[in-house]
């Protein structure tokens, strides 16, 4: 009984990703032939690639992109800090109050900041922990709709705390950044398993005990620059041995001819595979997969491949099906191509074209949001990606 | 040139002539080259200046060589590293050659020593000394082109054979330090799987490169093994220390320790690793503090280490034994080393685990003031503070706290905005009768850290200062959420004695004659509850932050229990859902704020938003327990995952296996405390004689201002407490919201009206005053509502559409909330 509760209660957590963003609600039930599918990364002959810049380097004040934190700001934060999902019933969540926080940082944007924060610890932390609720919708009673923690929210809200604390020196961010971080380490994270330092997506529904094929991991939620960062309130946690078992996964899970990974993968096993009851497709989570790889400068030839095959896509960016290797939702928001610069700057030393600073009317949360992490992790790192 | 003496022609089996003395030679250059090196950073090239580094004893005086086996060897077969043994043969060093031919049979018993320990010279060899030059100074690309030249001028000519095979390992070892030098682990390992490196032949330096990218590369056996045959064959001991150190460095301990066993026990026990024996044992505790060890270090090495420890002035040293000792509950000698380590100079994380190691021998006092005065330099301590005297606070008898440790807890708790400190200061205000303290503190901890039992505590705080408007609406904002903070409004039909403070106030019992009182007779234990899915206790929740209804752990069933009745407007009423709360830090800083390339950005308008109708009836929740009024048949709505039925509550979920929260066990649960009422009498008497605590400070003129108000801009951020909650707090929505709410009134007031249309109609008749706006708003919306289906009106906005008035998101919900009037409006009657 209370397996199928967790059941009932994993599909709802995960049949509503965060990320199936459902702006697309046109019938698009007829699968495009994959006639532009990735090349394959198997046949890609192996290639070095220039070593990143791996270092830890601090967030506060990289953004430098004022026009479009402007625009994001008056589209997507409301004046009591709420961060919108505009295509997603206009809900918030954890990761968007994350991604807000995080931005804010980089702009140096301290009051916009506050706000964020200031709504996101009165709406979110109703937990009984120090971990946030994931999910708030406008007009429910009450507006928590799911207890459950989403992992990547926590993190990232941690690490914009204490980027916060290093950027402007202030305490409390710091306190309230240790706790975060303490506690999903010691929640969601499974340390000492054969594959290594296991990050739950959630504290609940995702672990062995709650599914026949769990552990569940969304590689997307190693959120690799946060890692890297998180030690400076932290240090007794092993973020490190997180990194290196996010590599490790990447390297692992490649499915289908496209060898890109699913967005919901389970490692128990020999050999991680595409979680039951998901969709098989590389799709809206795992496309930050190469976001975050670029931004923290970690990884190898082999970790990039197939997301920079995907990348170079000449009919544009997708979803992709990893049975068919078919495209499963076009990306047609240009916010998503700012992934795809990001990794011609890193991979190729390819200056960004000038538009990539330019945040475009009418695109939802999720591609803005992308395209302005993907601006601060070209600024962090990357000089090649300078206009030319 | 300096003349090399020995040149080694020819080993016959049965006797050898030694020619002569030659000049240098290039059979000679090469085992130089081969020859064992010191221990050096990896990465570091081999060049013609580190063959002087190479240990080259003085040559004897040697006219023969020793009789050597017949079977000569053949280099590219594998087999042990004879470097060594050529390298003495070359030096005509023949009781080495014999030591080493002694110790190789012993490692290998099958071997047999090549019948040539030094290659014929090639007849060419005197030639191609240019070439050795250019291959001493790793010119590589000129020595192909030079041998390239010659080959054009002469075609019979060839480079020795010796000449190329260094020339193809050189080349390969340049090639592999590049790409160490560059990062490139894979293609490391990639050129080593096609190429090989050399094995043990390679050069120490290369061999330690190879190992150590594998170990990086997790690839740990074949790390093991490079490193066991260093330590198997380098003849140098300090090249075998030097690669335990490497192992350390790069493996974990558990690896470590397979290499260990290769150490080299003489005669008299002592293993030539002793040396690392202390850099050993810190490896190891450090694994076992670690977790990566579950055995404990060895006592006796321990005690060792102790007493280097107590013998180095090295904060670092004690406080690892102080760590060790912590880690195995041994909290007197912990506290010992702790303090050694903080008078050697030991920094705030000494003072960490000093204050850890205080508070776990009950040492509270002490462990609040290390912490405090640790709370700077490092935030765990500013936590470990707050959480120490956390649980004091909040005890539900509390202890007398003096007035200036409570000012300076206040004040390290609005530094750090700290919703646990100001939860603990609400309760001890709470507990202690000074309610309206309390319930300033009780507004901060729920701007910071809304927990059920913090908007418990500001409920209850509100009921005792007869804040009605806050009380519901809290009830309101957190129906569907806090089963406990609806169980204020809706009890479940047991009495409680009353409260220490209800005591004081109705003067029934007065402090002084409290301590007279007789001991209670033994209670009697609750009955379990008798009505729907009642939480556990939950887990993790200290019976502290639940005080008021540890009470009632004594329970009568009430007499005439009833469904309780509200006034309109009190519950359920619609309120807003968002937490407004909020209150800044102080801005205390910790360190100097970076300095930032970038400007601070410009400050612009943020998003206006318009807030959806909010709701009536609560909607089920993942991770939520049933509601207190679910026993008199109220049910709440689906929730967004279609869960009908309440759930365990998330604070008693089971931890997930292999996190550390799961190895914390059971004992963390902290099930709610049995109060004895005679304890609680003890508590009237300190709750006459508590000090105040320092009630917050709210700067004039700000008190009431919703945080969307505030006024953006100026230089930094608004230090200011920006928010309590309005006296109306609808006076600042916006006029849809305001008017929905409102109607909904209207339309609760008339239940009598026949049905939607009439209901409609009368409502937009009933506000002639603000007519205007509601035009505005409201008369597309209702006309929609009226005919049900208006050309081109959709229910909800397609995604990502913003709203307009033919679709708003939640129109369709203010239809469906309509129609489940009725059963709501049961609950006023």
């Amino acid at each position: 009984m209370r397996f199928i509760v967790l059941l009932a209660s994993l599909v709802a957590v995960c049949a509503l990703p965060l990320h199936a963003r459902a702006q697309t609600p046109q019938p698009q039930a007829q699968k495009i032939p994959a006639v532009d599918a990735p090349a394959s990364a198997q046949g890609e002959p192996a290639r070095t690639m220039r070593k990143l810049d791996g270092r830890s380097l601090p967030l506060g004040g990289t953004l430098n992109a004022p026009q479009a934190w402007q625009a994001y700001k008056q589209r997507f934060v409301t004046q009591s800090g709420r961060v919108i999902d505009t295509a997603n019933g206009q809900i918030s969540h954890s990761e968007g109050q994350g991604y807000g926080m995080l931005l804010a940082v980089a702009a140096n944007d301290r009051p916009t900041f506050e706000r964020i924060w200031g709504w996101t610890r009165a709406n979110l932390m109703v937990r009984d922990d120090q971990l946030l609720a994931w999910r708030w919708t406008p007009g429910q009673r009450p507006a928590v709709t799911d207890m459950n923690n989403a992992t990547d929210g926590d993190v990232l809200v941690a690490w914009a705390l204490a980027e916060a604390a290093e950027l402007w020196a202030d305490a409390s961010h710091r306190a309230s950044g240790r706790r975060i971080a303490v506690e999903l380490a010691r929640k969601t994270v499974l340390f000492k398993t054969p594959r290594g330092a296991i990050l739950l997506p959630g504290v609940l529904g995702f672990s062995a005990s709650d599914r026949p094929d769990g552990p569940i991991i969304n590689l997307s939620y190693y959120v690799f620059p946060a890692f890297a960062r998180l030690s400076s309130v932290a240090p007794e946690v092993d973020w490190r041995g997180l990194i290196q078992t996010g590599l490790d996964q990447i390297r692992a899970a490649r499915f289908g001819d496209s060898q890109l990974p699913a967005d919901w993968i389970t490692v128990r096993g020999d050999a991680p595979r595409p979680a039951d009851g998901f969709p098989r497709q590389f799709s809206y989570n795992a496309i930050r997969i190469p976001l975050y790889l670029a931004w923290a400068g970690v990884g190898d030839w082999e970790h990039y491949a197939a997301f920079h095959a995907w990348a170079q896509r000449t009919r544009g960016l997708a979803t992709i099906n990893l049975d068919t290797g078919a495209e499963a939702d076009r990306l047609t928001e240009r916010g998503y191509g700012a992934i795809a610069t990001l990794l011609a700057c890193a991979l190729e030393q390819k200056p960004a074209s000038p538009d990539f600073r330019t945040l475009r009317d009418g695109e939802h949360y999720y591609a803005a949001t992308i395209q302005l992490l993907a601006i601060t992790a070209a600024n962090m790192r990357y000089n090649s990606c300078q206009p030319g | 040139m300096p003349a090399r003496l020995t040149r080694l022609l020819l080993v016959s089996a049965s006797a050898v002539a030694i020619t002569g003395a030659h000049a240098q030679t290039p059979a000679t250059h090469g085992f130089l080259v081969e020859a064992p090196q010191q221990p050096s950073p990896a990465g570091r090239a081999v060049g013609p200046s580190q063959k002087e580094a190479a240990p080259v004893p003085a040559p004897q005086p040697q006219r023969r060589a020793p009789a050597l086996a017949i079977k000569p060897i053949d280099a590219e077969e594998g087999g042990p590293d004879e470097t060594a043994l050529r390298y003495y043969a070359a030096q005509n060093q023949t009781r080495r050659v014999a030591l080493e031919i002694e110790r190789l049979q012993r490692l290998y018993p099958y071997w047999r020593p090549p019948e040539t320990l030094v290659e014929p010279a090639s007849t060419s060899s005197e030639d191609e000394q240019p070439l050795w030059d250019l291959f001493g100074a790793d010119r590589m690309d000129e020595l192909r082109a030079a041998i390239e030249l010659r080959q054009k001028q002469e075609p019979d000519w060839r480079p020795s054979k010796d000449l190329t095979d260094k020339i193809a390992r050189k080349e390969l070892r340049l090639r592999l330090m590049g790409m160490w030098r560059a990062g490139q682990l894979n293609d490391i390992i990639a050129a080593v799987r096609q190429d090989g490196y050399g094995g043990d032949r390679a050069d120490i330096d290369l061999q330690w490169t190879v190992a150590e990218t594998y170990a990086r590369m997790k690839q740990t056996g074949e790390a093991l093994d490079i490193y066991r045959s260093i330590l198997r064959t380098a003849p140098d001991p300090k090249d075998r220390i030097a690669t335990i150190q490497k192992a350390m460095d790069t493996m974990r301990m558990s690896e470590v320790e397979k290499l260990l066993v290769e150490a080299r026990i003489d005669e008299a026990g002592r293993s030539d690793l002793a040396p690392l024996a202390i850099d050993i044992t810190r490896a190891r505790i450090s694994a076992y503090l670690h977790d990566e060890r579950p055995e404990p270090v060895p006592a006796a090495e321990v005690r060792t280490f102790e007493a280097y420890a107590r013998g180095v002035n090295d904060a670092n040293q004690s406080g690892l034994v102080a760590w060790h000792h912590l880690k195995n509950r041994q909290y007197s000698e912990a506290l010992e080393w702790f303090k050694l380590a903080l008078e050697r100079g030991g920094d705030a994380m000494v003072a960490h685990g000093l204050a850890h190691v205080l508070r776990e021998k009950g040492m509270l006092r002490e462990a609040e003031e290390v912490a405090f005065a640790w709370r700077e330099p490092l935030a765990n301590n500013a936590i470990l503070y707050i959480d120490v005297l956390e649980a004091q606070l909040t005890n539900p008898v509390p202890p007398y706290v003096e007035p200036e440790r409570l000012a300076r807890y206040a004040q390290v708790t609005v530094d750090l905005a700290s919703g646990e400190g100001a939860q603990a200061l609400g309760w001890y205000a709470y507990n202690t009768c000074q309610f309206e303290a309390a319930y300033e503190w009780f507004q901060r901890a729920v701007a910071w850290y809304p927990k059920e039992t913090t908007v418990v505590g500001l409920m209850l705080a509100s009921q005792k200062l007869k804040r009605t408007k806050d009380f519901f609406e809290l009830a309101n904002r957190y129906d569907g959420l806090f089963p406990k903070a609806l169980a204020l409004l809706f009890p479940d039909g047991y009495q409680r004695p009353p409260s220490p403070c209800d005591l004081l106030a109705s003067g029934r019992v007065a402090p002084a004659a409290t301590r007279a009182l007789a001991p209670q007779p033994a209670p009697v234990h609750a009955a379990p509850r008798h009505f729907g899915a009642s939480p556990p206790p939950a887990a993790g929740m200290a019976s502290q932050h639940w005080a008021p209804q540890s009470w009632g752990q004594h329970l009568l069933p009430v007499a005439n229990d009833q469904l309780p009745k509200f006034a309109r407007g009190e519950f359920p009423a619609a309120v807003e859902l968002e937490n407004h709360r909020r209150f800044a830090s102080s801005g205390k800083l910790m360190g100097r704020p970076a300095a930032s390339a970038a400007p601070p950005a410009a400050q612009t308008a943020l998003r206006m938003e318009q807030p959806a109708p909010a709701q009536l009836v609560a909607r089920r929740v993942q991770g939520v327990s049933a509601m207190p009024y679910e026993r008199w048949g109220f049910s709440l709505l689906p929730g967004a995952n279609g869960q009908t039925a309440a759930d365990a509550p998330h604070s008693a979920q089971v931890a997930p296996a292999g996190t550390a929260w799961a190895s914390e066990g059971a004992a963390a649960a902290n099930a709610p405390a049995f109060v004895d009422p005679h304890q609680a009498m003890q508590a009237i008497a300190s709750a006459s004689r508590a000090p105040l605590p320092p009630a917050p400070r709210v700067a004039p003129g700000q008190a009431g201002v919703l945080m969307r108000n505030a006024a953006l801009g100026g230089d930094g951020v608004d230090m200011t407490p920006t928010a309590s909650i309005p006296d109306d707090p609808l006076a600042d929505a916006p006029a849809v919201l305001r008017d929905s709410l409102r109607a909904r009134e209207f339309v609760r007031d008339d239940e009598d009206a026949p049905d939607l249309a009439a209901r409609a109609h009368r409502f937009e008749h009933s506000r002639r005053e603000d007519m205007e706006a509601f035009a505005a708003d409201w008369r597309p919306r209702l006309s929609r509502l009226l005919s049900k289906s208006p050309p081109g009106a959709q229910d909800t906005c397609p995604p990502g559409q913003d709203p307009s008035p033919w679709c708003e998101p939640g129109a369709n919900e203010l239809e469906q909330e309509l129609a489940q009037e009725p059963a709501n409006a049961e609950i006023e009657q």
